[in-house]
């Protein structure tokens, strides 16, 4: 009986959505079973890696509240433009979903000429889902135990160095010398851990670094933690001060993570997505999942979630011309 | 006697019973391998880099090793029973070996070829266990200069070491570290060579690179020569050496297992150099040298302990220093990195399980090794029936497949396609493959270091020599130029490898 009923609705519901076809663009029943197959999720980095794992483990939530497989397609490379170029021309229907950084969404319109996509047009915001702090380190030994004493000390020396292994990186330092008026130079490393050692001796006077890979030497006592560069403190390291606690006026710069689908999908599958993204985050489970990342959970709707967009593209825009970086 | 307590962690670690199946699946596609000729290990762990990174680190590691040594052993059996080089390293046990099966010995001939691999593989294994974290603790020591004074020296050597032309290694490797260069640049973030195509701001990716070189381009080769004839073998009576043999191959295992450990530690050594040392050396030194090229015993036992020894130590400048001493260990660092694990100083002290694991299921495997190569030698001896047209287009297929699950991208594909007429073209001009892939490798590596040098000391080249290890390795590398380009050098080196 429930069968023949279900069956009746699903027969209305495709004659529906045939008379919307012919009738519009917007095929109303196609919104409310939303989903009826699975979920494409595109990221932008290789399987394995710290983004990825971040990314499955919300797509593995989502497939639990969607009902439907939610299938993580990794296409890694070019700072995910790949991956964010494989969405921004899929169908507009909810099931090409991309998960990227905010790193890639508001500076890679400043890093790359010829960028075939508009990050801001092409694409509608529906959640964001985490935030990863960065930590500013020094090393072990040095006397260095504040973030006051490091730039008193940056400003009494004439030339000074720090390294940095992503743009992210690279930005949130450019930010840390104009607020606090001290210069040095950009040395690039390709992981962090090639970078420990020369943060460790000194041969590097500071880096800001990937709390995810920073809280384990922290710990292990190779390198000191002067300030997080989040705007609340992380639960790894509780007795970091947060930047502007430490007096480095505004700032506030960690990369976050969010949930984009197509211009142009239909607002109900945008709310329902982003609904389902939020209740995850929401989770305590998420949560502790998220602590032993040096990550805090973020659940923006779609609105807030442009905004927060639109105020990282306004920040990256004048620290990638202070950085002197040329657009590829 | 921390080294017994290191290798009782590293026995905990590798005598799990997935790890052992991983070690005895690569002892058994090694052999494999080994015993076709056509297919050698830098192809196969190429082909099997993508089905690695859903394994736990230890297991793939161990199974890739298994692979480079079981090859050296497969490689035998058919150059003794057949004539025809299973593998590179095995191209001058055909000189004898062949000729003792012919005069009736090939069960002795195999015998003494398992079992001195074996004595020096677990010598090696002996090796790398006592002198790697001695070597580590000083690597400790390596920042960004050393690296690149190191790098400068691999790659001269790489050259030194290649067969045939100077001129063209010399090439092979610029051109590889050209290929090397493309990609966005690790200072600047500028991108090169990438003509706007977005698959090539992260570089040329190392999978079907290798894969195209050495397995494509190997296919079209061997298609090219048309060798697809029915192997012959010849028929094996009994496998024990007669005690005259035995009183002549143990000086000579001792002496090919020294050899063959030393050449596989140098940057650019490895198994292949280590058997033509080591058969040279024999042939130059033995009481019987009218015998060689007839039958020698030495010049079987000699040869096979030294490939097996190389390719052991070979592992040492990659984990103690990062360093791939050869492609196949360029394509194990490549594994590594794909697991996530930076090969280098840490690796001992930051994941000793994953370290001493290795070392433990070496010695695991020469062990398996002895037994899938002395009694089920038949098997193998029949392996050799199967006709290449049947064998090849199965290899063309894992290709794809590996290449494509690298980043699910046709693009990869296309450029493993590219990359197979590349080589084929090298084979037809005669240039290695070698010293290109050690450029592609050691390049980017190389100019990373030098200008995080450049840039740490603010622009002071003087920093190369102002630090005792790197100026010592520079120098080293000076002297290597010196020997290639004395004329004396160069015509000694023609007659090794002409031997």
């Amino acid at each position: 009986m429930n069968d023949r009923l279900a069956m009746g609705r699903r027969g209305r519901a495709a004659a529906l959505a045939l008379l919307a076809l012919v009738l519009g663009p917007r095929p109303a029943a196609a919104q409310q079973d939303y989903p009826n197959r699975a979920l494409h999720v595109f990221i932008g980095f290789p399987a394995g890696s710290g983004a990825d794992i971040l990314g499955r483990y919300f797509a593995a939530q989502l497939e639990k509240l969607a009902g439907k497989p939610v299938v993580v397609e990794n296409k890694p490379g070019a700072n995910s433009n790949i991956a964010a170029g494989i969405v921004a021309t899929a169908k507009p229907d909810g099931y090409s979903i991309l998960f990227i950084a905010s790193s890639n969404m508001a500076g890679s319109r400043f890093l790359f000429k010829n960028l075939p996509f508009d990050t801001v047009k092409d694409f509608t915001p529906v959640a964001s889902y985490a935030e990863i702090a960065f930590v500013l380190t020094v090393g072990a030994k040095s006397p260095i135990k504040t973030v006051a004493e490091l730039t008193a000390y940056l400003k009494s020396r004439k030339q000074n160095k720090y390294g940095a292994t992503n743009q992210t990186a690279i930005l949130s330092t450019e930010y840390y010398k104009q607020l606090a008026g001290v210069d040095a130079v950009h040395v690039a490393y390709r992981t962090a851990p090639e970078a420990l050692p020369d943060v460790e001796d000194g041969t590097l006077d500071f880096m800001i670094m990937d709390g995810t890979f920073a809280v384990g030497p922290i710990k292990a006592g190779k390198i000191r933690a002067l300030a997080v560069t989040t705007a609340q403190r992380i639960a790894a390291l509780p007795d970091v001060p947060t930047m502007i606690e430490a007096g480095v006026g505004t700032f506030e710069f960690s990369p976050w993570w969010g949930v984009y689908v197509p211009a142009g999908t239909p607002q109900p599958i945008v709310a329902k997505l982003g609904a389902w993204m939020n209740q995850i985050s929401r989770t305590e489970e998420a949560r502790q999942f998220l602590e032993r990342i040096a990550a805090l959970p973020l659940s923006d709707d779609s609105k807030a979630m442009a905004a927060r967009l639109q105020e990282d593209i306004a920040r990256w825009e004048p620290l990638v011309k202070a950085a002197k970086i040329e657009p590829q | 006697m921390e080294l017994f307590a290191n290798l009782a962690t590293g026995f905990g670690a590798a005598v799990t019973p997935v790890n052992l199946g991983f070690c005895l699946f690569g002892c058994l596609i090694g052999t494999l391998i080994g015993v076709l000729p056509g297919i050698g290990p830098i192809a196969t762990i190429a082909m099997l880099l993508p089905v690695t990174f859903g394994l736990s680190p230890l297991g793939a590691l161990i199974m890739l090793a298994g692979i480079y040594y079981g090859a050296q052993y497969g490689g035998s059996t058919t150059a003794i029973l057949v004539n025809l080089p299973g593998e590179s390293s095995s191209v001058v046990t055909c000189i004898d070996g062949y000729q003792m099966a012919r005069n009736g010995r090939a069960g002795a001939a195999l015998a003494i070829a398992a079992v001195g691999s074996f004595f020096a593989g677990c010598v090696g294994t002996i090796l790398i266990a006592a002198f790697a974290p001695v070597l580590a603790a000083f690597a400790v020591k390596f920042r960004s200069p050393e690296y690149f004074a190191l790098m400068l020296f691999g790659l001269i050597a790489a050259v030194i070491l290649a067969h045939g032309s100077v001129v063209k290694a010399v090439g092979m490797v610029i051109l590889g570290l050209l290929v090397g260069l493309v990609g966005t640049e690790s200072q600047s973030a500028t991108a090169r060579f990438t003509f706007g195509v977005p698959e090539l701001y992260d570089g040329v990716d190392f999978v079907p690179l290798a894969m195209g070189l050495f397995g494509l381009a190997e296919i079209l080769s061997n298609l090219d020569r048309r060798r697809d004839q029915r192997i012959a073998a010849t028929a094996i009576s009994s496998l024990w050496p007669s005690r005259e043999e035995i009183r002549r191959a143990a000086p000579a295992v001792v002496r090919g297992t020294m050899i063959g450990a030393l050449l596989g530690i140098l940057p650019g050594g490895g198994a292949v150099l280590a058997s033509f040392a080591a058969y040279t050396l024999e042939k130059k030194t033995s009481r019987f040298s009218v015998e060689f090229g007839k039958g020698a015993v030495e010049g079987v036992a000699a040869p096979e302990a030294a490939n097996n020894a190389g390719a052991q130590t070979s592992f040492i400048p990659l984990l103690t220093l990062g360093i791939p001493s050869n492609p196949v260990m360029a394509l194990m660092m490549g594994a590594m990195l794909i697991q996530g694990i930076a090969p280098g100083t840490a690796i001992i002290s930051d994941r000793p399980e994953l370290f001493w694991g290795m070392v433990a299921s070496m010695w695991v495997g020469n062990l398996m090794l002895i037994v899938i190569n002395l009694p089920l030698i038949g098997i193998w001896v029949r392996l050799l029936r199967v006709p290449y047209r049947l064998l090849f287009p199965c290899i063309v297929v894992l290709c794809c497949v590996g290449a494509y699950s690298v980043n699910s991208s046709t693009f990869l594909i296309l450029m493993m396609a590219g990359f197979a007429l590349l080589g084929y073209i090298f084979a037809k001009l005669g240039c290695e493959g070698a010293p290109f892939l050690l450029g592609f490798v050691l390049g980017p590596l190389m100019e990373e270091n030098f200008r995080r040098s450049m840039v740490l000391s603010f622009g002071d080249p003087t920093i190369f020599l102002r630090r005792p290890i790197s100026l010592c390795i520079l120098l080293a590398s000076l002297a290597l130029i010196a020997l290639i380009i004395i004329p004396q050098f160069r015509t000694r080196r023609d007659e090794v490898f002409q031997e």
